[in-house]
């Protein structure tokens, strides 16, 4: 019997369908109005990260913060613009990230990136963004040799893995002070170098490493759990009382769950990766007593309001919240001060920003909610790299869930 | 050299049980890849998924069917374990039965050239896979909006079954979970043997796995006999998917089924792809083979040694451990 040929129409519009929700989502949220009704140019910021999967813990909180900033600033009355501030959705992954980024520098209205949320995506995609002319600050990405890329137009707002993995070394040599330590990473760009330099700087403390290897497939890469047990095996038989794990929290999360269920009892150290709300979700109650760090105050004035403000939607530990926020503040400035000195089109106001950005200086930087923040000339790093701005948690059990105790930052920790 | 035996010995015991343990899963996986190539001559590439299928049931129903917020104990738990194996098994039968309505019986009524099949179930595991990604209460379908069953991140399937240990083998704590995955994939694998050994329809997918021409003229219902593998092959991954996040907490994600689907796949042809014994072998070998392979080599070698395990066997037994000799 021959179907008849509407049925196949049905059919290819129901692809069409599928394939417009799948591109649809949700926009970003838009950019508010525009309230007093001047005339205001239309720009766009795209947020390049982990929006969706695994570890979204990380990037979420700084995003919705980001959303926060832009929407105060279209409320503002004189306010030159209006933002809109975009999803470029990566997941994460190095590997998502290139027609993601291709697609936000593409767009005639963006402005600025803020992003890349991590190191793998910020090496993929950087060069998009610095061929495009396009600002692209990052609070999150903490990759050390970003700035060996040379991009003019990459700007970061965060201490680098550089300083935290020596923070790292030091903390478990003069406060931890295990027998002995194993290194366990993720092999990703991230999670492989962090624990190789606190391997290296460990082993000229005098602490034994007992072993070291790799997850050939974290889940941060495989979106699917880790089966740990031989790892677990491994530590177990290498008699290790202290694991360093460069990785992240989708990863390090179901490793601390897995090492209790075997009955391995050893002190978990991890650095930023692994400071998020998944964390505690993944390995639940074997989370405690985890001890991380990471350049981000999570307890800071500003992660009040962050959490009145998102609501349900809020992440209880907040990573990069007042960074994100900050970044947004930063790149909202930039704006303003590119439209108020003549700028009318995107590309002038790209420009507009850059200049802004560089103009910053220790006497005259952006006030921040974490930091006040101006860049080095050259590597368009944090002019004020500080051991003060890098902070050390313990997960502790709170009145009603596991939580991050603030520790204090390295200068009060480490002396 | 010395390294590899010194790390194999000291933890022997340890990796025979992780290795037991996962060996299970696979094998599990492994029967729905087997029996429809035994009676298709087809891999079932959308097998994964009908895998993954398992793990995200599992998390709806314990959340929102049995509101499970902590770890059960007694009859509770085992009543909830059962619930949500039968529902699990039901969705990933009645998601292998969907597939093989969809994706193959039409090349099959057309007498479509094998690399169709291989195609169609490619695109079955990618539409599939993208359908449950789409699961975040945000996207429509025409004008349906799907249901939130993915969430934005993957969801933490709730910790019902509490570990505990039950007892040591030379030192290696054996737990309820160690147990419980095993128990239960020798029950249902056990079950499975007789069923295809003993049952009518079972010797009717075994005519058809020999000769299906010939099973056809004898009055064996092929089609029939094609839906009811397809069944039980969903209905074994079903359970080791519930097994899969039980042993570890793992949380459900629409990736979840490529790489334990990938190493059940080599587990089968280990064992001899279309040969249900030679699968169960396999997956319990494949796992083995892992986890004693990292003990001797890393741990970061692991699935690379499963894989070179898989090529030596195949290298001088192309039919796998318990198939049939290739004949010139």
């Amino acid at each position: 019997m021959q179907k008849p040929r509407w049925l196949t129409l049905v059919a290819i519009l129901g692809v069409f369908a599928l394939v417009g929700a799948a591109c649809n989502g949700d926009g970003g949220g838009g950019g508010g109005g525009t309230p007093d009704g001047d005339e205001r140019i239309e720009v766009t910021v795209y947020g390049q990260g982990a929006w969706t999967g695994g570890a979204n813990g990380l990037v979420l909180p700084s995003m919705q913060s980001a959303q926060i900033r832009f929407d105060e600033l279209n409320a503002e009355e004189g306010y030159p613009a209006t933002i809109t501030f975009e999803q470029a959705d990566t997941q994460g992954s190095g590997d998502a990230a290139p027609p993601v980024a291709q697609g936000a520098a593409e767009d005639p209205n963006t402005v600025a990136i803020m992003g890349p949320a991590f190191s793998g995506e910020s090496r993929a995609t950087g060069d998009t963004y610095n061929d495009a002319g396009i600002p692209f600050v990052t609070a999150s990405a903490t990759g050390e040799d970003l700035a060996d890329f040379d991009w003019d137009f990459w700007y970061r707002t965060v201490g680098h893995d550089g300083l935290q993995s020596s923070l790292a070394a030091r903390w478990v040599a003069e406060v931890i002070q295990p027998e002995s330590l194993f290194i366990l990473h993720d092999t990703t760009d991230y999670g492989q170098p962090l624990a190789e330099s606190v391997e290296a700087a460990a082993t000229d403390a005098g602490i034994t490493i007992a072993g070291k290897t790799g997850i050939p497939e974290p889940a941060i890469n495989t979106g699917v759990t880790v089966d740990f047990s031989s790892i677990i095996s491994d530590i177990a038989d290498s008699g290790a009382d202290a694991v360093f794990f460069g990785g992240y929290d989708v990863d390090s999360g179901p490793f601390l769950d897995q090492a209790a269920t075997a009955e391995l009892d050893v002190q978990l150290i991890s650095g930023d990766g692994s400071v998020s709300s998944s964390l505690l979700e993944l390995a639940g109650p074997a989370a405690e007593g985890a001890l991380l760090l990471a350049p981000s105050n999570i307890s800071a004035g500003f992660v009040e309001k962050y959490q009145a403000e998102v609501g349900g939607e809020g992440f209880s530990v907040a990573i990069y919240s007042a960074e994100g926020y900050d970044a947004a503040g930063l790149i909202g400035e930039g704006i303003k001060v590119a439209i108020d000195g003549g700028a009318e089109t995107p590309e002038d106001i790209r420009t507009g920003i850059k200049e802004y950005l560089d103009g910053l200086t220790e006497d005259a930087p952006f006030e921040g909610e974490a930091k006040s923040i101006f860049f080095d000339a050259d590597t368009h790093e944090l002019g004020h790299e500080a051991e003060e701005l890098y902070y050390f948690y313990e997960v502790v059990q709170g009145d009603e869930a596991l939580e991050l105790q603030n520790l204090g930052n390295a200068v009060e920790v480490l002396g | 050299m010395g390294d590899c035996i010194d790390g194999v010995t000291r933890q022997f015991w340890d990796q025979t049980v992780n290795g037991l343990t996962t060996g299970s899963i696979y094998a599990m996986i492994a029967l729905g890849y087997t029996m429809v190539y035994g009676v298709l001559q087809l891999i079932n590439f959308a097998h994964s998924e009908v895998f993954m299928v398992s793990t995200v049931v599992a998390l709806h129903a314990l959340k929102e069917w049995f509101g499970v917020t902590a770890a059960l104990h007694g009859a509770t738990l085992i009543v909830v374990f059962l619930g949500v194996l039968l529902a699990s098994a039901l969705a990933s039968g009645v998601t292998a039965l969907t597939i093989e309505r969809f994706a193959y019986r039409p090349l099959r009524r057309r007498g479509a050239p094998r690399l169709s099949f291989l195609i169609s179930a490619i695109g079955a595991s990618l539409a599939i896979q993208y359908l449950f990604s789409l699961m975040d209460g945000r996207h429509y379908l025409l004008f349906y909006r799907l249901p939130n069953l993915m969430g934005p991140s993957p969801r933490q399937v709730p910790r019902f079954v509490e570990s505990e240990r039950l007892f040591t083998i030379f030192g290696t704590p054996v737990t309820n979970k160690h147990l419980l995955v095993v128990g239960v994939s020798l029950v249902m694998l056990f079950l499975l043997d007789r069923f295809v050994n003993r049952t009518r329809i079972g010797r009717g997918i075994r005519a058809v796995a020999q000769d299906p021409e010939a099973a056809s003229m004898m009055g064996v219902n092929i089609d029939r006999v094609v839906v009811t593998t397809f069944f039980i092959g969903g209905v074994m991954a079903g359970a080791a998917g519930l097994l899969f996040v039980v042993y570890l907490n793992a949380a459900a994600n629409w990736p979840i089924g490529f790489l334990p689907g990938i190493k059940a796949f080599s587990a089968a042809v280990l064992g001899g792809i279309g040969n249900i014994r030679g699968a169960m072998l396999g997956g319990v070998l494949l796992g083995l083979a892992e986890k004693h392979g990292g003990a001797c080599f890393g741990t970061q070698w692991e699935t690379a040694i499963s894989f070179v395990v898989l090529v030596l066997v195949l290298m001088f037994r192309p039919s796998g451990l318990l198939g049939e000799q290739v004949r010139s």
